[in-house]
Formats: structure tokens, C-alpha cells, sequence
């Protein structure tokens, strides 16, 4: 669905991206993240046709970017990180007027409004003016323009930016049915949590350069060198014997005995080590409830990466 | 061919209609516009007193009326324009695919149904004025039509002024200069109104003439349409270049109208008006080659210093382009390249022009030098494009940055040519620095530095460059040429690699 082959992106001073490569396919959530001035918001306009790339390719759907960006803009929403200004314009001849933009018929215009207000929450505030609605509701408009051509590839660039709590739950919501839909979702935030929990795949880029792209468990595994592993048990008198017999297996380290009935060590093998360890205590008679091994989340497997690199 | 569909389901002109009917001062405008009309004509009916200046009077209230709702919606339409533009509003329009012309296009018609609104609540008054005395009906109608006809190019005008920065401070600027000029522009209008038979008795007596088939009228009637259509064209376009993304440009349209405009400027000159060319060197410059000037300038402003390479959809559809789109592209190639190219022609057609009048000023009574005084401004132009253009790109920073370079030149030439004419002008009245060496040495830089002091000083017949003037600026315009040819080669060095690694 993306192609993305050596963009480059050079600004008088400063190289914004470099060399980023990278492939996604239809149906899938990539996210997007790095720290700020990384170059993900260049190399989201050059993908949504409104940059030239100083080298490199972009493909959308098999059309360069370059050659036929009036093409590519029918089939791609893009939610930038600004709104634009739209005084004394309500919520109703807002999607009426970029639905007339994206030269939606007449005839199927008003049912694709409709459409896309029920999908956003929007019917509610539909005489609202634009210029009057919270940030959260400014965002659900926002996307509510990018979908309105029904797009194949929909691009956001900061989308839960300045979001209070529940409009970012919303906002998740809204992206996984879409998802589900079968749109293909290049999204970037900082709300690295957020992103693990809807993505499928992740592009990690630091100083314009990708640092990671892969899918999100399979970059987690990768990433994960140690475990942080605690065990509740159901007899407390049982612990000292469950420490005995963790100190004699190997790459186990550091552990501590917590509220008398729990252990908290560190497993510094592979992942796939771990359940024979949770065996062989089952069988030695420890009477475990709890086994819970700690995995990385987004923001420790980034600045892991973003540490080791730079 | 633009088809009345397409006008009705106009995008931007469905927005922006629809914001203005929603803005307060709608319904403010209206009823100002109708009460203001209809109190206006009540007081006129019982007035007894001189029935050729009553109408007059009248007519002339209801213009000025018009006139400010005219400013009052050019005001709006300014605003709201440059705070979308401003705020990257555009953006999200062309990542609609809607056309940079339709967005204009909308714009326009949206300004202009705003402008006709007033305008039909207007007229029946004007009408009206009729009925007082002292008017016909051909005046009236006449004056209506060309507050129609100018109403084109007022809106187009002020919709380039909104899209010329993003920049706030620089919009503060430009809308400083709109006030400015629409200012200048109703005080125009308004000593146009007052003078005695002169407006609109000159207007009626032009449609009388054109209703008879007049040859002289048909004539003018033709030139300024055929300059009328071409500027308007010209501004819409430019107002389409301002608003294109850095993947997109309308350079060859607007490249293709200002040579028209050259064009057609010239030969209006040589068919029609060879014979009216009289006066002194200025006269002459004001009367011909001004525009010329100012077409070099303008396209010398807006791409000489632009980005070397069109971007590469631009070369896609140059590519692409077969028949006459081909030749079109040939020659009014997009890039510093073609616009190299189209100023070298332009300057020769220029020079042609200068040689025919030449000629034929020799055989006639008047002094041709004269005449190379005025060509010669034009021929001076690619001196002031390249330098100091030329060394502004010997530094590291500027090579790459096509703005600031063209922001730079540009200052140059403002700030150069204002500081020479003060200095100038401080010499010229104090008695004790008149005709001294020193002022002698500021009218020379004034010839070299920038084409605005050149404009002022170049004319005065006490410098002692006047006798000489033609000669100096032919050989500062081949200079030019040969410092455009380095700036090129140099530029196109700075780039090869980059084109190389994109395409």
C-alpha cells in the first residue's frame, strides 16, 4: 500500500530525513514515532503529496508521489497537525464543502456526510460553528475531512496531541474501527503506550534516520533482554524455599522477597525459557497464583533504541 | 471552458458564500446599503433646485456608497484570505485535489456575488437618478458596467495581496498598502465624480460612439479588452503560483501571459500609435516602454531567482505534453533555465522594437536619441537582475535557498533605490552640494544600483550621464547578460547533483 524507498529530505541547514526506507502493507497500523524534530512530520507531507522529496521514492498504491500526486491525494486522508481557519462555517458545511472539494456526486454527497458524522460523534453538534468546538471535537472533524473521500491510506500526524483523556480513548476507538475496516493507518504520536496497544507495526526514527521498523511484538521481543518476572504464592511460609530455588538456576539474578508471599527476580535468557521455569515450580510443589513476567512497553523498547544508537 | 455546473458546484465559492452569509455584518451591510439608498432618494424627490446637478448629485452619493461597500467587501474577502493562507488552510484544500484554479476561481466569484449583491441593491437607485435630471440613461449604464468591469481585476488584485505572504507582519504590510491603494483609488474616483462633465459625460459619449460603429472607438474598445483579458488572466494566475504547494507551479501560464501582454503591447504600439510617439525621452519611456520595464521586472522577480529545476511534476507534464502544449513548454520553459531564456528573447524583441522606432524617428522631426534614451531603461534590466544577484550567490548560506535570495534582491533594489533618492534629493536642495562631484558620484550610483533610482534620476537632464545615458545602460545591460550567463552556469553546477538524485 506504502512504498518507501531512501526519501531524503534536505532543508538549507539540515538534513530532516534520511534515507528512510520502509514498506507497509494494506490493512495494517503503523506507528510512527520519534523525538521531537526527528522528521516524522516532513516525511508525512512529502508522503501526502505536499513536499517534493530531495531524493527518494514514494509509492502509494503503486503511484509515485511525485508524477501523480493528484491521484494519490484522492486516495489518502491526511490529518495534519493544524486545523486551518474556518470562520462563521458550522460543522455541516464543513464536510459539505470538502465533500464538494473531493468532487463527491451530489447524489451520494449528503449519505457520505451523514456517514461520516455518525462515525465521528459529529451529528450531535452538526450547526455547531467550527471555529466554537473543543480540541477534542476539532479532532474528530479533522478526521472526519480526511475520511470523507473514503480513503485508502489515512495519514495522522500528532492525532491525540492535546487531547484530554477520553478523547484519546475515543480516538483510539475510532482508529481501530477503521483498521478493522481494512485502511491501511500511518499515525505518528508521542503517547508511545497508546501506540503499542493499536499498532501493528512500528517505525522508530531518530535525526531523520529509521532506527527500527518491524512488527510491534516482534521489536518488543527483540528488544527485551531481561524480564522482570514476580511470583505471588499462596503459602507465605513456601518463599524462602522458592528463593533457594531460583539461586540455583541459571540467569536468574536479583531477587527480592516482596509482602512476605511474593518474589520478584530478573531472567536474563530468552522468552522462550520461561515457561519451563514455571513448570518445574508447579511440580516442585510451590503453590504459585500469580507468575507474571514483565514486558517492555513502547517507551522503554524506544529508549532503548534511541539510547544504544545515539 | 469553465461549464456553469462546475461554477455551482465550486468548492471554495460554496464556503465562502456560505461564511459570508453567516458573518454578523451581512445583514448589517444590507439593510445599511437599502435604508442608506432609499433615505438618500426620499431626500432628493422634494429637493427643488437645478435639475442637471440633482441627478448628478445623486448618482454620485449612490457611487460612493457602492464604492465603500466595494472597499468593505475587498476588506473582508482580504482577511479572510490571508488568515487561511496564513494558517496553512490551503493545504488541506490541494490535499482535496481540488484544483489551484478552482480555488481561485471560487474565491473570485465568491467576492464578486458579494460585490453584485450591493450592486443590484444599488442600481435601481442609480436609476432613479435618472429621474431627477441632468443624466441619461446611457451614462448611467455606462458608469454601472465599469464598476462591474473593474470590479474584476480590484478583487483579483487584492486576492494576490493576501496570497503574497504567510507572514503576519508582512500582511500587516499589505494590508497597510491595500488600504493605501483603495484610498488612492476612491479619492481618484471620487475627483472623477465631481469634475464637471468629465467622467461620465466622457463614458456616454464613448458607448454613443461604440453604439455607432466609430472606428477610433471600436479600436480602443478592442486594445483595452485584449490588455483587460490578459492582466486579469495574468493575476489569476499568479494568485494560483502563490498558492501552490513546492510540488506545483504555474509558472508557464504566467511566463505564457506576460509575454503575451509584452507582446501585444508593442505591437498595439507599432500598429496602431507609431505615429502618436512625441515628447521627451521620459515621456516617451511612460508613453511605450514602461510596461515593457515593469514585465521584465515582474518576470525577472518571480522566477529568475526561483527554484532551478521545475518541480518534477512540472517536468512530468512537460514530458508528457505533445502538439502546440509541447512548443508551449519549449518556450516558456519552466525554471531559472527558461526564464534565462525568455528574458534574452524578450530583451531582443525590446531592442527590434527600440531599432523600428528608431528609424523611423530619424526620417521624422523629432531627436531620436530620445529614443534611446527611453528603449535603453529596458535594456539595462538584466544588470539589475544579476547583479547584485551574482554575489549574493557567492555566499555558502544563500546557494540553496531560492526565497531568500529573491527576498534579498528585491530589498535591494527597494532599499538602494529609496536611500539614493533621499540622498538625491537632500543635494538637490541644499544650493552647496547641487552639481558637486559628489552628486555627480550619487546620480552614477543611482544609473547602477537599483532600477528604482535609476527610474527617478536616470531622467534628469542636468546630470552629466543624460547626454550619455543610452550608452552607459547598453553596456551595463550586456554586462548583465554576461553576469546571467555565470549566475546560470553557477546555479545549474550547484544543482546537478540534486537533479541527478532525483530523477
Amino acid at each position: 500500500m506504502l512504498k518507501v524507498d531512501n526519501l531524503t529530505k534536505d532543508f538549507p541547514k539540515v538534513r530532516a530525513v534520511d534515507n528512510l526506507s520502509f514498506e507497509l502493507q494494506k490493512g495494517r497500523i503503523c506507528g510512527f514515532v520519534g523525538p521531537n524534530g526527528a522528521g516524522k512530520t516532513t516525511a508525512m507531507r512529502i508522503i501526502a503529496t505536499l513536499d517534493d522529496p530531495t531524493f527518494g521514492k514514494v509509492y502509494v498504491s503503486d503511484k509515485s508521489i511525485a508524477e501523480r500526486p493528484y491521484d494519490i491525494r484522492r486516495i489518502i486522508g491526511f490529518m495534519p497537525d493544524h486545523y486551518g481557519v474556518y470562520p462563521d462555517l458550522s460543522v455541516l458545511d464543513y464536510l459539505e464543502f470538502y465533500a464538494r472539494a473531493y468532487e463527491i456526486p451530489s447524489s451520494s454527497r449528503k449519505r457520505r456526510i451523514e456517514q461520516i458524522m455518525n462515525f465521528t460523534g459529529l451529528d450531535k453538534i452538526a450547526e455547531k460553528d467550527v471555529e466554537t468546538l473543543s480540541k477534542g471535537m476539532r479532532q474528530r472533524l479533522n478526521l472526519g475531512r480526511a475520511l470523507i473521500n473514503d480513503p485508502q491510506l489515512l495519514i495522522m500526524d500528532e492525532p491525540a496531541a492535546g487531547l484530554d483523556p477520553r478523547a484519546r480513548v475515543e480516538l483510539r476507538y475510532l482508529i481501530k474501527q477503521l483498521a478493522e475496516q481494512g485502511k491501511t493507518i500511518f499515525v505518528s504520536s508521542h503517547i508511545l503506550t497508546e501506540l503499542g496497544e493499536i499498532c501493528d507495526d512500528i517505525l522508530i526514527i531518530d535525526k531523520g534516520k529509521k532506527v527500527a521498523f518491524g512488527d510491534v511484538n516482534e521489536i518488543q521481543k527483540s528488544m527485551q533482554k531481561t524480564f522482570e518476572i514476580s511470583v505471588k504464592l499462596l503459602e507465605a511460609p513456601q518463599i524462602q524455599g522458592l528463593e533457594r530455588f531460583l539461586m540455583e538456576r541459571p540467569g536468574i539474578s536479583n531477587i527480592r522477597i516482596k509482602n512476605h508471599d511474593s518474589i520478584i527476580f530478573t531472567f536474563s535468557k530468552d522468552i522462550a525459557e520461561i515457561p519451563p521455569i514455571m513448570r518445574e515450580m508447579t511440580s516442585q510443589g510451590f503453590s504459585v497464583i500469580e507468575f507474571k513476567p514483565q514486558m517492555m512497553t513502547m517507551e522503554d523498547v524506544f529508549i532503548q533504541i534511541t539510547e544504544g544508537e545515539f | 471552458m469553465i461549464k456553469p455546473r462546475e461554477i455551482s458546484e465550486n468548492a471554495m465559492l460554496f464556503k465562502d458564500i456560505t461564511q459570508w452569509i453567516r458573518n454578523k455584518t451581512f445583514l448589517a451591510l444590507f439593510l445599511s446599503l437599502l435604508f442608506g439608498a432609499g433615505a438618500i432618494s426620499f431626500f432628493f424627490v422634494p429637493v427643488s433646485g437645478d435639475a442637471a446637478q440633482l441627478g448628478v448629485i445623486a448618482f454620485s452619493i449612490f457611487t460612493i456608497i457602492l464604492f465603500i461597500y466595494t472597499l468593505v467587501i475587498a476588506g473582508m474577502g482580504f482577511n479572510l484570505t490571508s488568515r487561511e493562507f496564513a494558517n496553512k488552510t490551503f493545504e488541506l484544500y490541494e490535499l482535496s485535489g481540488m484544483s489551484l484554479e478552482r480555488m481561485i476561481l471560487g474565491k473570485l466569484l465568491s467576492l464578486l456575488t458579494q460585490f453584485l449583491f450591493g450592486y443590484f441593491c444599488i442600481v435601481p437607485f442609480m436609476f432613479f437618478a435618472y429621474f431627477l435630471g441632468g443624466l441619461d440613461f446611457i451614462s448611467i449604464f455606462g458608469a454601472s458596467f465599469l464598476m462591474i468591469l473593474f470590479s474584476v481585476p480590484l478583487y483579483l488584485f487584492i486576492l494576490l495581496l493576501s496570497l503574497s505572504s504567510k507572514s503576519v507582519k508582512i500582511g500587516l504590510i499589505g494590508r497597510i498598502f491595500v488600504g493605501i491603494v483603495l484610498l488612492y483609488m476612491g479619492f481618484g474616483l471620487l475627483s472623477l465624480i465631481f469634475i464637471p462633465r468629465s467622467p461620465l459625460s466622457g463614458v456616454s459619449d464613448f458607448i454613443k460612439s461604440l453604439l455607432t460603429f466609430d472606428l477610433e472607438a471600436l479600436k480602443i474598445a478592442l486594445v483595452f479588452f485584449i490588455f483587460y483579458i490578459q492582466l486579469c488572466f495574468l493575476l489569476f494566475y499568479i494568485c494560483c503560483n502563490f498558492i501552490s504547494s513546492t510540488n506545483d507551479s504555474r509558472e508557464l501560464q504566467i511566463k505564457l501571459l506576460l509575454f503575451t501582454l509584452f507582446l501585444s503591447w508593442l505591437l498595439v504600439f507599432h500598429a496602431l500609435y507609431r505615429n502618436a510617439i512625441r515628447g521627451s525621452d521620459a515621456e516617451i519611456f511612460l508613453l511605450v516602454y514602461i510596461p515593457v520595464y515593469l514585465m521584465l521586472f515582474l518576470l525577472g522577480a518571480l522566477f529568475y531567482y526561483h527554484a532551478f529545476h521545475p518541480p518534477l511534476i512540472i517536468r512530468n507534464r512537460q514530458k508528457e505534453a505533445r502538439g502546440f502544449r509541447r512548443f508551449l513548454y519549449h518556450l516558456f520553459l519552466p525554471g531559472a533555465r527558461g526564464t534565462h531564456r525568455l528574458i534574452l528573447y524578450m530583451l531582443l524583441i525590446t531592442a527590434l522594437s527600440v531599432f523600428f522606432h528608431y528609424v523611423g524617428f530619424k526620417t521624422g522631426k523629432n531627436d531620436p536619441r530620445l529614443l534611446l534614451h527611453a528603449g535603453s531603461y529596458c535594456l539595462q534590466v538584466p544588470f539589475f537582475l544579476a547583479v547584485p544577484g551574482g554575489l549574493f550567490l557567492c555566499i555558502r548560506s544563500l546557494q540553496n535557498s531560492n526565497k531568500t535570495m529573491k527576498a534579498l534582491v528585491i530589498t535591494w533594489w527597494v532599499l538602494s533605490g529609496v536611500f539614493l533618492m533621499i540622498v538625491y534629493g537632500i543635494m538637490e536642495s541644499s544650493g552647496y552640494w547641487r552639481d558637486s562631484p559628489l552628486s555627480n558620484l550619487v546620480q552614477f550610483l543611482s544609473l547602477v544600483l537599483s532600477p528604482v533610482s535609476t527610474l527617478f534620476i536616470g531622467f534628469e537632464r542636468r546630470s552629466p550621464f543624460h547626454e550619455i545615458g543610452y550608452l552607459i545602460r547598453g553596456g551595463l545591460g550586456l554586462t548583465g547578460i554576461v553576469f546571467m550567463i555565470w549566475i546560470l552556469r553557477r546555479r545549474r553546477k550547484l544543482n546537478e547533483n540534486l537533479l541527478d538524485s532525483i530523477v
